[in-house]
């Protein structure tokens, strides 16, 4: 045989040995230490090196190396930590945002819980405020690890990616809860509409229907108030019933007007500032939800400026990379394959010169 | 020595490294693979007293033995592994691993070392069959899967893809290379092989893989089976080839039980070209020669019986005494070539081989329909030709003929099913899907162009030495073409942006589907002509004409 095994070379073989010992190592680290295990692992290991004193020093150096991963993984895990901290809270908030939607799609004009509702935005907005600060100190954290040095590519790739992830689901819970307090408005808004409608088309008939009624109205401080309700038109009955819980609760906020007051003119008058410090409160809930919308949009554009600055040009940059190495392998490629067609033919070429000169040649020599 | 050599060294370094007594334990395949490298006698002098599969179930503890794994890394292999560490019998345990170990399984196997038993983990890669020095294959399961696409069975079909892939990546980590990869464009298979090779090398393991670089690049072209449908099917005149042919040799061990008249301890006869002095040289002489040689050799032997008889002093004694060992194993093995070659002529006869490999021959060599059609026509109408025989040149004559006159050999399909035979007419018109003439890349019969129209008559001027040998299998054309540098790009792409320029110094051609020993015979000529290019041939199985022909019957069933 032309080859014999003398002269090749010792073939190839990886030994995976150290990773089977770093991985064991790290398993049983991870384990909960409990004393009975844990002894029985100590023992083990210091009956081998006993066994084997000829490569005890092998042993010696296993701790020293573990140090470096154990290290790192602790940062790795604090890390880790925070993450999970910051997520679970952007679930609980978002958990209180479905809750804040609930309330505010009820409709019914009456029974408005707009005490919840206020107490649910604060608790929401602190807690976006609160998540905000932490996803920017986890930044830096994960900024200042990625500088330091032997970071490997891929964990300081993964770090990012999970601030980014943090970052945009912050952004979608800060979204909707916007979304859910333009919808507050909106609601807020049509009611007061229709309370427009109503209270107008109220307050124009109303000096006609109200001093027909009030003596019914006063009749009804007396024993027929069931009777009153049955009887009058439901509209009417509705403003009549609202202005009497009004006007009983304006009498007890403004104790100072006498009871006895309720004659049919001062009535009348009397609706115009309870209709009014509705609305006043009414417009304080409208004013309290739009700034707290102007705050949201704050922390809005803060955060879409940090994704922002981040995310778009790298991409952009690496895929321009990527195509301008695609291009420049595919022209490498392109050039080899026509040179390879031209060495080819210029051969081809030349032989056939050849010969035509040679036939030229026997022809002039022999024939001519 | 290349191959075996390869398995070999790993073998010894496996096991002189450790001291002491060693329980050597195996699965399946590796059993095959040391089992083709090295003797039971060899295992022995290296202090390996006994040899398990790894999935055995024996209780007794022995805690004196070291044990030495060496497993192929599949799933089922890490669970027995588990289930040993977790319950030792053995002192001590070095793993071994015949391939690339994954990560995952070297964290359960981590994990359940509970006692510390484990020394060492290595990757030592012999993941291959090195039936001899130029020559491998893979035993694969299922080889039929190879011709089916991919979606017919979509799952075993990757497995035995996965289990190519490991057989190549293996051999090119034991010969230190990292190669340019070629295939075979119009095969399905032979791309995925091609791409999934490359993907390892260049992107998953590329640090593995990144050995010296050599001047020029080496190749490994994968081409596929049926791109030459026509040499597995031939019957076979040299003397290697004719045994796998005639009686089927399994990991160079060929099984006597089935026939009549064979000694108890010839049942099952090893012939590996690394043990049998007279086996390497003749296992590539043609049938006629060997007979020859086997009388040289007989004469030899009786010379030396005779020389043993005569003991008259007490020195010849002594002197026998000594030789006797050295007798015996003559004996054995003059008994073992004899029995072989008795069996071989027995079947030749039995089946009027000589008539049919003629046809064979000429139909795979020499055009001309009309008087092929003739012959085929006369000798499937012979009564003593047996059913494979008549199968068989149908196929070599539609392979050939199919499109110069496709009604001769419909009518050839329909007079042999006439005749009973355990095999379905059908295969036919499977082999023609599978491998007719728009399937195939190479030019099988050349014929497709005219300068192998015109070396193909010049051949047939020249006259051909021997009428049953006359045959070259489309690889040897292959091959030549690469060493020329003139493999057409479009035929034979390469893969990715590794191109090659100049003459490779190593080739290795992967033939999914199977190999031949009449192309292990090519090769190896080529190689002994010291051309300065090694050339290593590989498969996932050997095939010869039977299994070839159930494979097909394989196919056939899918279909």
């Amino acid at each position: 045989m032309a080859f014999s095994a003398g002269s090749l070379p010792p073939s190839s073989r990886r030994d995976r040995t150290s990773e089977f010992h770093a991985i064991a190592d790290r398993l049983r680290k991870s384990t909960p230490s409990s004393s009975s295990s844990s002894s029985a692992n100590g023992s083990t290991v210091n009956g081998s090196s006993l066994a084997t004193t000829s490569n005890g020093h092998h042993h010696h150096e296993q701790p020293s190396r573990l140090h470096g991963p154990e290290f790192v993984g602790s940062t790795q895990s604090e890390f880790n930590k925070r993450a999970s901290r910051i997520g679970l809270s952007i679930h609980q908030t978002s958990q209180k945002l479905s809750k804040l939607t609930k309330l505010a799609k009820r409709t019914s004009m009456f029974d408005d819980p707009a005490v919840e509702i206020q107490d649910l935005t604060s608790v929401i907005k602190q807690d976006i405020t609160a998540l905000n600060a932490a996803i920017s100190e986890l930044q830096v954290l994960c900024d200042s690890r990625n500088e330091a040095a032997n970071r490997t590519k891929h964990s300081s790739e993964h770090s990012t990616t999970i601030v980014d992830d943090l970052k945009s689901r912050l952004m979608s819970t800060t979204k909707d809860f916007k979304d859910v307090l333009t919808m507050r408005t909106e609601n807020l808004k049509v009611h007061e509409n229709r309370r427009q409608i109503f209270s107008a088309t109220a307050s124009k008939d109303q000096t006609n229907p109200f001093a027909r009624q009030h003596p019914l109205a006063a009749a009804s401080s007396t024993s027929t108030n069931p009777l009153s309700g049955s009887h009058a038109p439901w509209a009417n009955g509705a403003t009549s019933n609202s202005q009497l819980f009004s006007s009983r609760r304006r009498s007890t906020l403004e104790g100072s007007e006498p009871k006895a007051a309720q004659g049919q003119g001062q009535m009348q008058q009397q609706m115009v500032p309870v209709q009014d410090s509705y609305m006043q409160n009414r417009a304080e809930a409208l004013q309290n939800v739009e700034s707290t919308i102007v705050e949201l949009s704050n922390i809005f554009s803060q955060l879409a400026t940090m994704v922002a600055q981040q995310g778009e040009m790298a991409i952009r940059i690496d895929e321009n990379m990527d195509d301008t190495l695609a291009n420049v392998e595919g022209a490498q490629g392109q050039l080899l394959k026509y040179l390879n067609s031209i060495s080819s033919n210029r051969w081809l070429i030349i032989k056939i010169f050849f010969v035509l000169v040679a036939f030229l040649l026997v022809f002039v020599v022999f024939v001519a | 020595m290349v191959l075996v050599g390869a398995v070999r060294d790993y073998l010894n370094r496996m096991l002189t490294d450790i001291p002491g007594m060693k329980v050597l334990i195996l699965d399946a395949q590796t059993v095959g693979i040391i089992s083709v490298a090295m003797s039971q006698s060899e295992l022995l002098q290296k202090e390996v007293f006994l040899v398990e599969k790894v999935d055995a179930q024996s209780k007794d503890a022995m805690g004196h033995l070291k044990a030495v794994t060496f497993l192929r890394p599949t799933a089922e292999n890490i669970q027995h592994l588990k289930r040993h560490l977790t319950n030792p019998k053995f002192g001590e345990y070095h793993l071994f691993f015949s391939n690339i170990l994954k990560k995952a399984y070297i964290q359960i196997l981590a994990d359940s070392d509970e006692h510390d038993l484990v020394q060492q983990v290595q990757e030592f890669f012999a993941d291959y069959f090195a039936i001899d020095p130029f020559h491998f294959t893979l035993n694969l399961s299922g080889n039929h899967l190879c011709m089916l696409p991919t979606v017919a069975d979509s799952h075993n079909s990757q497995q035995a893809c996965d289990r190519m892939l490991d057989g190549i990546a293996a051999v090119f980590l034991s010969l230190k290379k990292r190669p340019v990869i070629r295939y075979q464009r119009s095969s399905e298979i032979a791309q995925r092989l091609a791409q999934d090779s490359a993907k390892l090398m260049y992107e998953q393991e590329s640090g593995l893989f990144d050995f010296r670089r050599t001047e020029v690049a080496p190749l490994l072209l994968v081409i596929d089976r049926r791109d030459d449908p026509v040499t597995p099917l031939l019957n076979q005149w040299t003397y290697q080839a004719m045994v796998h042919e005639l009686l089927g040799i399994q990991d160079n061990r060929v099984d006597l039980t089935r026939l009549p008249k064979v000694p108890k301890d010839l049942q099952e006869v090893v012939l590996s070209s690394h043990q049998d002095a007279f086996f390497k040289s003749n296992m590539f002489e043609n049938f006629g020669d060997l007979g020859a040689n086997i009388k040289k050799l007989v004469d030899e032997f009786q010379q030396k019986a005779q020389s043993n008889q005569n003991i008259q002093s007490l020195e010849d004694m002594v002197k026998f005494v000594e030789n006797y060992p050295e007798y015996r194993k003559q004996h054995g093995n003059v008994s073992k070539h004899v029995t072989m070659m008795t069996e071989l002529s027995r079947i030749v006869d039995e089946r009027q081989l000589m008539a049919i490999s003629q046809i064979e021959q000429e139909l795979a060599c020499t055009a001309g329909q009309a008087a092929a059609f003739e012959a085929v026509w006369t000798q499937l109408n012979n009564e003593k030709t047996s059913d494979i025989d008549r199968l068989r040149i149908v196929m070599l004559y539609a392979l050939r003929y199919e499109r110069e006159s496709p009604q001769t050999v419909e009518q050839l399909i329909t007079h042999l099913r006439s005749w009973p035979s355990k095999y379905k007419p059908g295969l036919v018109h499977t082999l023609l899907r599978q491998a007719g003439f728009d399937k195939r890349t190479g030019d099988l019969y050349g014929n497709r162009d005219l300068f192998n129209k015109a070396r193909n008559m010049a051949r047939g001027l020249k006259g051909v030495e021997n009428v049953y040998t006359q045959h070259q299998p489309l690889l040897a054309q292959t091959i030549e073409s690469i060493m020329r540098g003139r493999l057409r790009d479009i035929d034979y792409p390469f893969v990715g942006n590794h191109f090659q320029q100049g003459r490779p110094q190593d080739v290795v051609v992967f033939i999914v589907g199977g190999t031949t020993y009449e192309e292990a015979r090519t090769v190896h000529l080529l190689n002994a002509t010291q051309t300065g290019t090694r050339v290593i041939l590989g498969g996932s199985v050997v095939q010869n004409s039977s299994s070839f022909l159930n494979d097909l019957e394989e196919v056939q069933r899918f279909q």
